[in-house]
């Protein structure tokens, strides 16, 4: 069964929450934009700037991935923010070929053999100050700075990442 | 989606006779990257020939620091680690104390300067 989320339907609550799809070619200046959207989102929702910029960066990178891998050049967004159950969750989904599915999978091989979030970001850091183009730097900042557990599901060529985390100033 | 103004991304630079102060504003997204990385490599070369002391970077003014810019930092940062004294020379972040996300994207930067590295609200 697919695992993949469906478009205008809200996951993990059968309460309405505030939530939004968005499905578009990004470029740097769009992901800029809907990062800064995102953050705004969030702001009108639950009145916490920390956690909007922890928010904007997981967005901003998750974005960056899919642009990074995507065959196609497009980008699923969805974002959704629970302030009853203090939870915020982003994904992103996009069709990815076979040898970025094996990248991806290889970083997330890492993240969970990785024994916490700041030591898997240190790790990274030092291996990208030695290699350049080194991957999933920016999966581990999303972990490590954001506070966002991280999730990959691939179902045929679609991969989705799912970041999720806790409010931290809920209403 | 409502546009609003993106604040441009700048690097200012300044100094005296023992440090050169590095200034970052605005959206530091991937089109910043390059221009980050050449403003760092023309600094870290100046500041060689000039036997600075040390070089201040400001990111109190910055909106968002992409991972691609924490990169470069990151490599520029590891350029001076490699440097053998007396030629190298202090690195001195400053970040704006109301911004969390700035003081959480340097902390990491101390642990990798071998000491040289100091990350302080401005």
């Amino acid at each position: 069964m697919s695992d993949l989320h469906k478009p205008n339907a809200a996951t993990g609550s059968a309460r309405k929450v505030p939530s939004f799809d968005l499905v578009f070619r990004p470029s740097v200046e769009l992901i800029s934009l809907v990062r800064r959207f995102v953050a705004d989102f969030y702001i009108e929702v639950v009145s916490d700037q920390d956690t909007a910029s922890r928010l904007a960066l997981t967005t901003h990178e998750l974005l960056e991935n899919a642009v990074k891998y995507s065959t196609d050049g497009e980008a699923f967004l969805h974002v959704e923010l629970d302030p009853h159950e203090g939870i915020v969750s982003v994904r992103t989904r996009n069709r990815a070929s076979p040898s970025q599915i094996e990248a991806l999978r290889g970083n997330f091989a890492e993240i969970a053999a990785a024994p916490d979030a700041s030591a898997l970001y240190a790790q990274m850091l030092r291996k990208s100050a030695v290699a350049t183009g080194s991957g999933g730097l920016g999966l581990a900042r999303i972990w490590a700075e954001s506070e966002m557990n991280l999730r990959l599901v691939v179902v045929d060529d679609q991969v989705e990442i799912h970041a999720r985390g806790r409010i931290t100033a809920p209403e | 989606l409502v546009e609003k103004p993106a604040a441009p991304w700048a690097i200012a630079v300044t100094s005296d006779p023992s440090t050169v102060r590095i200034t970052l504003s605005g959206d530091g997204n991937q089109h910043a990257v390059r221009e980050l990385r050449d403003g760092l490599a023309s600094v870290h070369l100046q500041a060689l020939v000039d036997k600075t002391e040390a070089v201040i970077v400001d990111i109190s003014k910055v909106d968002f620091l992409s991972t691609g810019c924490v990169r470069e930092l990151l490599g520029w940062v590891t350029t001076v680690v490699g440097v053998a004294p007396p030629a190298r020379y202090q690195i001195r972040f400053l970040y704006h104390p109301g911004i969390p996300w700035q003081k959480r994207s340097l902390f990491a930067f101390q642990h990798l300067g071998d000491g040289l590295v100091a990350v302080e609200p401005v």
